[in-house]
């Protein structure tokens, strides 16, 4: 089957770079996947989980990859799919408890303007989005 | 000629000097490893936004953005400096504000809004300018570098948007290598065109969703975030390297210094024995002369 270049990258770390049959991220207006040759775009990402059908060394294994993030952008061509976001967790590295009580203190407290509500509003996001990937949601 | 006493006095001052250099250029050597991996490690994420830029300036066709317009004129030129906070790393720092008063100099006739980034910077624009735009340190205690450059960028995008500058400029050290750190001067906004476009050429079309200047208008505000994160990363790596080389030098210095300070004390001290054995043999001949 034919494979596209996927890559996950943040201001921190090449996150992961690999072959993928199927990149599926949280698009601004919507679920998106990109199966190799899709059209060239470009889109904003808001918080959720990316989710990619990877493709081990041998060409067979087919290894399922999930990382949720915070808002970003991805880049699809023809023959890659790129995502850049601030932060990516893949479910070692989201400790849930934390994260829980994290979104608990988040819920409580009170928001003072419309920034702050959309702030908080994106912070709940991606801190459901890690707790998903961990498989801890409630 | 000076006391045996004074030469071992200042021996032991420059050895508990050497010890401190030596000391720093320690730190310095263990922390260089991880500011220039984290330097290294934000490449990829540096290429790729690039690119993506590039897809949009080129392929979006029509779409608009201030940022992307030519320099408002009228308006004054705001100038990022940054160092290090810290100095005893050579001349590092010095550099970097002698190359943005050159810069400075070069667009004469403009006023000028000074931003500080780094201990260092903000002190050496408050005495040679009295005032400042805004100033932060280039490592806070209490938040990670990625958000200290998200606050940076956007003070940096507000002024810009409220007409306070019309251009945006910064001046930062280069890390070429170990040994070499360059100061640079670059434009932040308006965002420049990178010359050379391949591949935007072997693309018809491009699709944005949910339209171009949506994505543009949260792109290039990341880029400029970006953008002053990896210049902070590398003023740090920098910094390290300068101050390593630095103390490096001090310590074989100080060394040399104690050297020949040691030598010194010999033979004053050998001198000092000298004198005296002669002046005892000297009064034994008095004495035997005198004729006991």
């Amino acid at each position: 089957m034919a494979t596209t270049t996927f890559s996950i990258v943040t201001p921190e770390a090449l996150r992961f770079e690999g072959q993928a049959e199927l990149v599926i991220v949280p698009g601004s207006e919507g679920e998106l996947g990109a199966l190799p040759r899709h059209a060239a775009l470009v889109t904003t990402l808001k918080p959720g989980i990316v989710r990619a059908n990877t493709v081990g060394p041998d060409g067979k294994t087919v290894v399922r990859r999930e990382f949720a993030i915070g808002p970003g952008f991805a880049q699809v061509l023809p023959e890659s799919v790129t995502v850049l976001v601030d932060a990516a967790w893949e479910k070692p590295e989201v400790d849930v408890e934390s994260t829980r009580a994290e979104l608990r203190a988040l819920r409580e407290r009170p928001s003072n303007s419309e920034a702050e509500v959309e702030a908080a509003r994106i912070s709940e996001q991606v801190l459901a989005a890690k707790l998903r990937v961990a498989g801890g949601h409630e | 000629m000076p006391s045996v006493r004074d030469l071992r006095d200042r021996i032991k001052s420059l050895k508990n000097t050497q010890q401190i250099t030596k000391a720093m250029k320690q730190v310095a050597a263990a922390r260089i490893r991880r500011a220039e991996a984290a330097m290294r490690a934000a490449r990829p994420y540096a290429q790729r936004m690039r690119a993506m830029l590039d897809d949009l300036v080129e392929k979006g066709g029509k779409i608009d953005h201030p940022w992307l317009q030519p320099a408002r004129a009228g308006r004054p030129l705001g100038i990022v400096l940054m160092t290090a906070d810290k100095g005893l790393a050579g001349a590092y720092n010095a550099n970097t504000v002698r190359e943005a008063e050159r810069f400075a100099r070069g667009r004469q006739g403009e006023s000028i809004v000074w931003y500080a980034v780094g201990q260092k910077a903000a002190q050496a624009v408050r005495r040679a300018h009295g005032e400042l735009g805004a100033n932060w340190v280039l490592v806070s205690k209490e938040r990670p570098m990625v958000e200290q450059a998200r606050l940076i960028a956007e003070r940096l995008a507000g002024d810009f948007a409220g007409g306070q500058v019309g251009e945006i400029a910064i001046v930062r050290p280069r890390f070429v290598s170990m040994l070499t750190q360059r100061p640079e001067s670059a434009r932040l906004i308006p965002v420049e065109r990178e010359a050379g476009g391949e591949r935007a050429a072997t693309l018809s079309a491009v699709e944005f969703e949910p339209d171009g200047v949506t994505v543009l208008s949260a792109l290039l505000p990341k880029y400029l975030e970006f953008t002053i994160f990896a210049a902070m990363q590398e003023t740090l790596a920098g910094f390290f390297a300068a101050q390593l080389l630095a103390m490096t030098n001090a310590t074989d210095n100080a060394g040399k210094l104690i050297d020949e300070l040691t030598v010194a004390m010999n033979s004053a001290r050998q001198a000092a024995i000298t004198k005296e054995i002669l002046e005892i043999a000297g009064g034994a001949e008095a004495l035997r002369a005198a004729g006991h």
